[in-house]
């Protein structure tokens, strides 16, 4: 063991393949031998039973990893099919999330093959066969404090993982109503048991759900560093933060295992990415990805395509196909003399302990399914990136955060299995394609939001406007809301819900990356804007004609509390009136740019913009887009410059623009007053933007620009 | 050099005296002073054209500097950002409308010459891609031959 290890105290480390355990609390180790195809890992560390204080009529959930087991109600009396999979419950504070995932059991009935084992819960955090794997769990409801009673309301949604598209399906909205039951043989808590009968939205019974407690940890894992001779072991940042530690703080039990120190370099001291590859798969003490998360980090002097470290485990040197296996990092990459570097500059990066060791992190993120994280200047930020935000007398390296952003710590805690472990989900899915559980909102007594259609009944084809309401219901407490309630500020998204039932959802495509400012709103008081609808994440959220229901949802941070507001509308979607309405329709539901032009303007979108003169062409969608097309027009872009006669000529009394929209308008012409605008003209769009602002409590600055133009 | 050859040319003046090897003296006397000046110009002409290369690098960074909106619409380039910009330092923000990956997520880039730059990737690899800028127009093309443009937002 070098000196350098001695220094800073490690927690659970292994070398070579005896394994300790240093954790504080008394532990016990449990040793099980494997039997048959399905292995049960390595010794699972168990705590000690805890005796509660409280009143047994007061019963709370405990945090943790619970190992579960669902039968569906019409095969559980048959072929004994059924789910084993694992529940996480993070509580922080008053909020709790939770999330869960399924595996298949299927019970083995051909001659001579092997069974599958149920787990064992005495060996903790169950780890189950990637192949086997069925449903994310989405958790919507669960017990937040305590109960009075013996039981709790579990509600969740659960969503089918098709194996081969790598595509998530949501099957439906569950409930059970858990109940504490005591437990069979072998959990570790047999007060920590619950049982309780599944049922869809219909009422209808589905199924029988189990759940036992098995571990304070929530995901486990095991990270294997190899190393060449001349390179250090990335432990820990010199300053007591390990890799125990950063884990600890997600969840996540981490068995370390500093295993060969004596990689042989197989062409020079530079090595490719398929190199880096092979050398993991000759290396590594275990490559049984279905009984265990096995990770693995490979330090060299130098690597070919990169000069810190890499996750290599990508598509094209991915030689077995099994992807985000492992990553490699350079020891002997010179960190460059100049200031942005701080106190590590011109040091060999293996010598510079802090970031070498973030580097391993952070690439081990990558092999987590974790993407960059600009958001601060924790783990999935790139060092160049937080070298450069250091600013003294904090120089780098100690401007470093040591943890995951709030948002990474989130998805390594309830992102499905398959997206975190190793050799799921390939590289490159993209976040918006996983379910997770959402977050518990706090609701902010006082406020409420008001929503409203801008016309309750819209053309086929048509954006759909909606208006909406921020409203201080108290006589005269001020309360913190967001400044600003535009789509960009990111507090805006929602849901569609169309004739059959349909969900489909929208949210911000653009986000101005801005301190998130928040005012208090006096008693009484509102503020307001709306949204113009068109596409959401799934495509067109209005396809067809028929009732529809529009939700949406305000969400901001205060001092640290997520808090959301929820309000919802109704509206028509009228059918298409004839042959040209319905072939202006085709064109701009089929059109993505279409909403591209809506939001940025511009001329770069030209089939955005063919879409939008379509509807500007049809006499029923007309009145829609024009506003829209004033708006382009009216702004310049590039060498071409604002055209505000075309602009003026396009608004009439009958363009359907929202309050906001009408304030915006106003302020471009009032802004680019030209002689393109004659008296009479502005004259017009003054009388046409009254009109649609008078029913609208205006500020002072409105009315002025009003009566600007 | 110069010293070593005019010291060279001297001595060998000294060695020979008949006339055949005195004019085999003088053309190598003109041929080392020749060589002198030559090894001098090309020192120097390196020394500006580095200056000059270092400057037109300066001037492509901040050409470079800003956001950039990808213009082009093709299946080989989805993999790119539909917004990136290029800040100072070195470092770049990349963003897909969608939401989705982007290869070109945030990261370093260093531009190597006047129309190669490198530029780090989301799981951290760097890779080079040849550019050019014209009017207003940002030209990336790469190692699969996939071209595509932005434009200066």
């Amino acid at each position: 063991m070098s000196e350098r290890i001695k220094e800073a105290p490690l927690r659970n480390v292994t070398f070579g393949t005896a394994t300790e355990s240093l954790l504080p609390e008394a532990i016990e180790h449990t040793m099980i031998e494997s039997e048959g195809p399905e292995v049960l890992v390595k010794p699972e560390i168990i705590e000690r039973r805890v005796v509660r204080p409280f009143p047994t009529w007061l019963r709370f959930l405990r945090s943790g990893c619970y190992l579960i087991r669902y039968s569906p109600a019409r095969i559980v009396s048959t072929i004994g099919m059924h789910y084993d999979g694992t529940l996480r419950v993070e509580r922080q504070e008053t909020n709790t999330t939770a999330s869960g995932d399924l595996y298949l059991h299927q019970i083995v009935t051909w001659p001579n093959a092997f069974p599958i084992l149920e787990p064992n819960p005495a060996t903790g955090i169950p780890i189950f066969a990637r192949n086997r794997y069925r449903y994310y769990i989405r958790v919507t409801q669960i017990l937040e404090w305590y109960s009075l009673g013996n039981s709790f309301t579990l509600g969740f949604e659960l969503y089918y993982f098709d194996m081969s598209s790598k595509n998530w399906t949501n099957t439906g909205t569950f409930s059970a109503l858990m109940k504490w039951t005591p437990s069979p043989p072998g959990y570790p808590s047999s007060s920590d048991y619950l049982t309780g009968e599944v049922k869809n939205s219909s009422g209808t019974l589905v199924g029988y759900l189990t759940m036992g407690w098995v571990s304070s940890y929530l995901r486990r894992a095991t990270l294997e560093i190899d190393r060449v001779s001349a390179s250090e072991w990335p432990l820990n940042n010199g300053a007591g933060i390990g890799w125990r530690e950063i884990y600890d703080k997600v969840g996540w039990d981490v068995n370390i295992i500093c295993s060969d120190s004596d990689v042989s370099e197989p062409s020079g001291e530079s090595w490719s990415d398929a190199e880096l590859h092979a050398a993991m798969l000759s290396r590594r003490n275990s490559s049984n990805l279905d009984t265990d998360w096995p990770y693995h980090v490979l330090c060299v002097r130098r690597i070919d395509s990169t000069p810190r470290g890499i996750m290599y485990d990508t598509s094209g040197t991915d030689s077995n196909n099994v992807p985000r296996e492992g990553a490699g990092i350079s020891s002997h990459w010179i960190i460059p003399d100049t200031p942005q570097w701080g106190l590590v500059r011109n040091m060999r990066f293996g010598t510079a302990t802090a970031p070498y060791f973030r580097t391993a992190v952070h690439e081990i993120g990558h092999a987590h399914l974790l993407y960059h994280n600009t958001g601060d200047l924790g783990i999935m930020n790139t060092t160049d990136v937080i070298a450069a935000s250091a600013s003294p007398p904090v120089l780098f390296p100690n401007n470093i955060q040591w943890s995951h952003h709030p948002d990474d710590q989130k998805r390594l805690r309830h992102l499905p299995d398959i997206w975190v472990r190793p050799g799921g989900i390939p590289w490159g899915a993209s976040y918006g394609t996983a379910p997770i559980s959402p977050d518990e909102m706090a609701h902010p007594e006082g406020i409420e939001l008001d929503v409203y259609p801008e016309i309750k009944s819209v053309p086929l084809g048509a954006p759909v406007r909606v208006n909406f309401k921020l409203v201080n219901t108290t006589a005269d407490e001020p309360l913190p809301v967001p400044s600003n309630l535009s789509m960009k500020s990111g507090h805006i998204s929602g849901k569609v819900y169309d004739p059959s039932g349909t969900e489909r959802t929208f949210s911000t495509i653009i986000r101005c990356i801005e301190e998130e400012a928040i005012r208090m709103l006096e008693g009484g008081k509102s503020i307001a804007n709306s949204v113009t609808l068109l596409r959401g994440g799934q495509g067109t959220l209005f396809p067809t004609s028929g009732y529809y229901k529009v939700v949406i949802d305000v969400m901001w941070d205060y001092k640290g509390v997520n808090y959301k507001v929820t309000g919802e509308t109704n509206l028509m979607i009228t059918p298409l009136e004839d042959q040209k309405h319905a072939r202006a329709a085709t064109k701009i539901l089929s059109t993505p740019d279409a909403l591209l032009t809506l939001v940025f303007g511009g001329d770069h979108l030209k089939e955005g913009i063919e879409a939008i003169h379509e509807g500007i062409d049809n006499p029923v969608l007309r009145p829609h887009y024009t506003l829209i097309e004033a708006k382009r027009i009216g702004n310049r872009f590039g060498t071409r410059k604002a055209d505000l006669k075309r602009a003026a000529d396009l608004l009439d009394k009958d363009t359907v623009m929202s309050p906001p929209e009408a304030k915006r308008i106003a302020k471009m012409f009032s802004e680019q007053k030209t002689k393109q605008t004659t008296k009479e003209k502005g004259n017009k769009i003054s009388s046409i933007l009254k009109d649609k602002l008078k029913a609208v409590e205006n500020d002072e600055d409105t009315k002025k620009l009003l009566d600007s133009l | 050099m110069a010293t070593f050859r005019v010291a060279l040319t001297f001595y060998h003046s000294k060695i020979y005296k008949n006339g055949y090897c005195e004019y085999r003296l003088l053309t190598l006397t003109i041929m080392s002073v020749a060589l002198t000046i030559l090894t001098g110009m090309f020192l120097l002409t390196n020394e500006e054209a580095q200056g000059m290369a270092l400057d037109s690098t300066k001037n492509t960074y901040k050409i470079l500097k800003g956001l950039w909106e990808k213009i082009t619409e093709s299946e080989c380039s989805n993999e790119y950002p539909d917004l990136i910009e290029f800040k100072e330092a070195g470092i770049y923000i990349g963003s897909k409308n969608s939401g989705e990956f982007t290869i070109w997520d945030t990261g370093s880039y260093e531009i190597i010459s006047g129309n190669s730059i490198k530029i780090s990737t989301a799981n951290d690899a760097e890779i080079k891609y040849t550019f050019f800028v014209d009017k207003g127009n940002l030209t990336f093309t790469d190692g699969n031959n996939c071209k595509f443009v932005y434009e200066k937002r």
